[in-house]
């Protein structure tokens, strides 16, 4: 990996020079005085290479009920196996020099799931080829992060960009120690590669028109921050890429508009975190009303989304891309939105561009 | 000291001026330091036991965690302040060593609020009457999205709301109206007189200030059961916690009435319905007035302002719960210094008694809050920080109320005694 640079301190004394990796940069954003330019790229495609963590979602809240509650720690879980799989994200962005860089958000949860989809979807023979640029970790949530193994088996030394909140049990999975059995989690390859660890006052900007931003926020099932990528694409706009989205889709673009220089929303990718579970609660009309009111161009949404949520949503306007039906190729469906008139979510396979 | 002390309605011997208390502050301050020491390691006992999500029971889902304290200060207050313990004698209540006493208040109290919750809601009216009202029932109903913890979830939200509309309307005429217009009668009169206003009118309350918001919790929105949400625009959200955000605050200045303020300045006001009405509107009112304060406050504390859709600390439903979060913090430190500390040192002036105890009350519950944030990671097993979707003080803060109840009313202050005893 190129050695990047961090910009440190708009705080006070606005913009600080790079401090460390070249290339990008690190912006702390805590007062900032200025706003960050994160530059340009040309054009962004993601890639859904699983968006289902779990097949069923009244069984992923049965796990949860039975050990007590959303409060509880996601390692002290005894997580029905069959039921889960993994979240993760192929993100190919072209710069406005015509350079490609991947980057992947997330390694997903169960393995042997993982070590599928990656094969279905090339992943692991990018990998296996050093092709893959970056691993950013969105969050310590065992959907998102406990298949590090199915990544670092390929590419043991991936330069890696996680928020700087992981609990012991986190960084001890990151070191190859980890085994829970339990909650069945467990990694002894001990990730190699460059960390670039942020904080809540950091903008990590490894290319132009590339920002990661973190978000110390408390989680549910004991798991703190999160963060998620942005990327100012050319005569388009800002295009906010997430893992769960836990710091609330408005919130983060908020932040985008408070603080990234020319901010011009366009679009969303990702898990955006409402009706994870198909429940629905009045305050999540709000975020309908809300995101019509930002006036996004595309919204690519799944996962922890909430099919409900997509349904209302984009019956009332909001421009929700609609899905293909190759995740019926996969070798395990999810329950949720079976039967439905149209799919609302980017599923399996599926694959958008901004 | 009043019995009634604990939650409004009384204020403690020392806070009125009596000579006896006074000549032993001394002896109260370090009576209450080592009950106050007590009931604060009881608390992390009960927490750990029943609440904690590293601890046994794990019941702070958050939810059920939230809606099983709220019922047994709901009963508690209908056991202490509604019913006057009836039917036990007054014999027992004055003569029973405070153990026994305690036990027996405590045992009864709690146990009815369990009652009320998993049996009553759970299973009697959530079987037969409106489901939203029982985790079970709503599992049960095999609908989109009432999964079994969603459903549970959902349940209690609409147990605590209802439960919080009781406690409000039936403290709410206590305290204003000083249980008129039953005041002459006997304890189970003047008891089934004002449980049956409180639940009347907190049914209403709940009907034009919640039940909206359990209607549109499902979908599709239950469009033929409940009018949309009518505040959305002022609230910021469809949320009916906007709701919870001036009644808690309100409440507490039902309870500061008596427990700080001597009964003033309602009590300046002669006729009893005219003060009550007075009283009601001036309450009301100035709940919402604190609740857009500390909304005021949370934008220039946070630098940054909640709005629709907004999520964490922009989230405007999480901001009106966090005002009753807040409102509660100072209600336990002015539970704190009225019982375990008589009220604290007694100026010639009403005015000046009441301004003290108030900045002592608002100063100590933001020390009680710091002091939860900065503790619960180590000592409640929350997640550091502030803003997490679901996660609420009020589970600790009215558990710690009932836990002080429990020593200070019920046992009589056992073992340290009480500061008029």
């Amino acid at each position: 990996m190129k050695r990047r640079k961090f910009i440190k301190g708009m705080a006070a004394a606005g913009l600080a020079g790079g401090l460390t990796m070249g290339g990008g940069g690190l912006v702390g954003m805590a007062k900032a005085a200025k706003k960050a330019d994160i530059g340009q790229c040309k054009s962004l495609k993601v890639t859904c290479v699983s968006e289902t963590s779990w097949f069923d979602s009244p069984t992923m809240l049965k796990d949860i009920k039975d050990a007590g509650g959303a409060m509880v720690s996601h390692y002290e879980i005894p997580w029905t196996q069959e039921n889960i799989g993994g979240y993760s994200a192929l993100i190919e962005v072209e710069l406005l020099d015509g350079t490609r860089k991947k980057i992947l958000l997330d390694p997903g949860w169960r393995q042997d799931w993982m070590d599928y989809v990656f094969a279905k979807s090339g992943v692991d023979k990018m990998l296996d080829n050093r092709e893959i640029d970056m691993l950013v970790l969105s969050h310590e949530h065992e959907d998102h992060y406990w298949a590090l193994k199915s990544v670092l088996k390929h590419h043991q030394d991936i330069p890696l960009v996680f928020p700087n909140t992981f609990y012991p049990e986190g960084k001890l999975l990151m070191e190859g120690k980890y085994k829970n059995d339990l909650a069945k989690v467990e990694n002894d390859i001990p990730h190699t590669g460059e960390r670039v660890e942020l904080g809540p006052n950091d903008l990590y900007n490894p290319y132009p028109g590339v920002a990661v931003k973190m978000f110390d926020i408390p989680i549910l099932l004991r798991v703190r921050g999160e963060q998620n990528l942005f990327f100012n694409v050319k005569d388009k706009g800002v295009v906010a890429v997430t893992g769960c989205c836990h710091q609330g889709v408005l919130t983060m673009l908020n932040w985008a508009r408070r603080n990234i220089d020319g901010f011009k929303p366009y679009g969303v990718y990702g898990g955006l975190h409402i009706a994870a579970f198909e429940n629905w609660d009045p305050k999540f009309d709000d975020i309908i009303q809300g995101v019509k009111g930002f006036g996004l161009r595309k919204v690519g949404c799944n996962h922890c989304t909430g099919w409900i949520w997509a349904s209302k949503a984009r019956a009332q306007g909001v421009p929700i891309v609609c899905g293909t039906e190759r995740y019926r190729e996969y070798k395990t469906l999810p329950t949720t939105g079976k039967g439905a008139p149209e799919n609302v979510y980017l599923r399996n396979g599926d694959v958008i561009e901004f | 000291m009043s019995d009634i002390a604990a939650f409004g309605g009384g204020a403690p011997a020392a806070s009125r001026g009596d000579a006896r208390a006074g000549s032993r502050s001394g002896t109260f301050a370090l009576a209450g330091v080592l009950n106050l020491a007590i009931v604060l390691v009881a608390a992390q006992a009960c927490w750990y036991v029943f609440f904690s999500p590293t601890g046994l029971v794990r019941l702070y889902t958050p939810n059920v965690g939230v809606a099983l304290v709220i019922a047994m200060l709901m009963s508690i207050h209908w056991g202490k302040d509604v019913f006057g313990y009836w039917p036990l004698s007054p014999a027992f209540l004055e003569q029973a060593h405070p153990v026994k006493r305690g036990l027996v208040l405590s045992v009864v109290s709690l146990g009815l609020g369990a009652l009320v919750m998993f049996v009553f809601y759970d299973n009697l009216l959530g079987r037969f009457g409106p489901v939203f009202l029982s985790g079970p029932m709503l599992a049960a109903s095999g609908g989109l999205g009432q999964f079994a913890l969603t459903a549970q979830e959902n349940g209690c939200f609409a147990q605590i709301m209802l439960n919080t509309c009781v406690i409000f309307c039936t403290m709410g005429w206590l305290t204003a109206l000083g249980g008129a217009p039953w005041t002459d009668d006997k304890r189970l009169g003047r008891g089934l007189g004002l449980f049956s206003t409180g639940l009347l009118l907190a049914a209403l309350a709940f009907a034009v200030f919640f039940y909206p918001h359990i209607a549109y919790q499902f979908y599709p929105a239950q469009v033929f059961m409940a009018a949309e949400p009518w505040w959305k625009e002022t609230a910021m959200t469809m949320s009916s916690v906007f709701h919870f955000g001036w009644m808690v605050p309100a409440l507490v200045l039902f309870y500061w009435t008596d427990l700080l303020w001597e009964g003033r300045p309602w009590s300046l006001i002669g006729s009893t319905w005219l003060r009550g009405a007075v009283m009601a509107a001036a309450v009301v009112a100035a709940g919402v007035v604190l609740m857009h304060a500390g909304n005021a406050i949370m934008d220039w504390y946070w630098d940054t302002e909640a709005f629709i859709g907004g999520a964490t600390i922009e989230n405007p439903a999480w901001r009106w719960n966090h005002v009753a979060e807040m409102a509660m913090f100072m209600h336990a430190a002015a539970v704190i210094l009225a019982l375990y500390f008589g009220n604290g040192p007694r100026f010639s002036g009403v005015a000046a008694r009441a301004l003290f105890r108030t900045a002592v009350a608002v100063l100590g519950g933001l020390a009680l809050a710091w002091l939860y944030y900065e503790l619960g990671p180590v000592l409640l097993g929350t997640v550091p920080g502030i803003g997490q979707e679901g996660d609420t003080s009020l589970c600790w803060t009215v558990m710690l109320l009932i836990l002080m109840t429990c020593q200070q009313v019920f046992f009589r202050g056992y073992p340290f005694g009480r500061n008029d005893d």
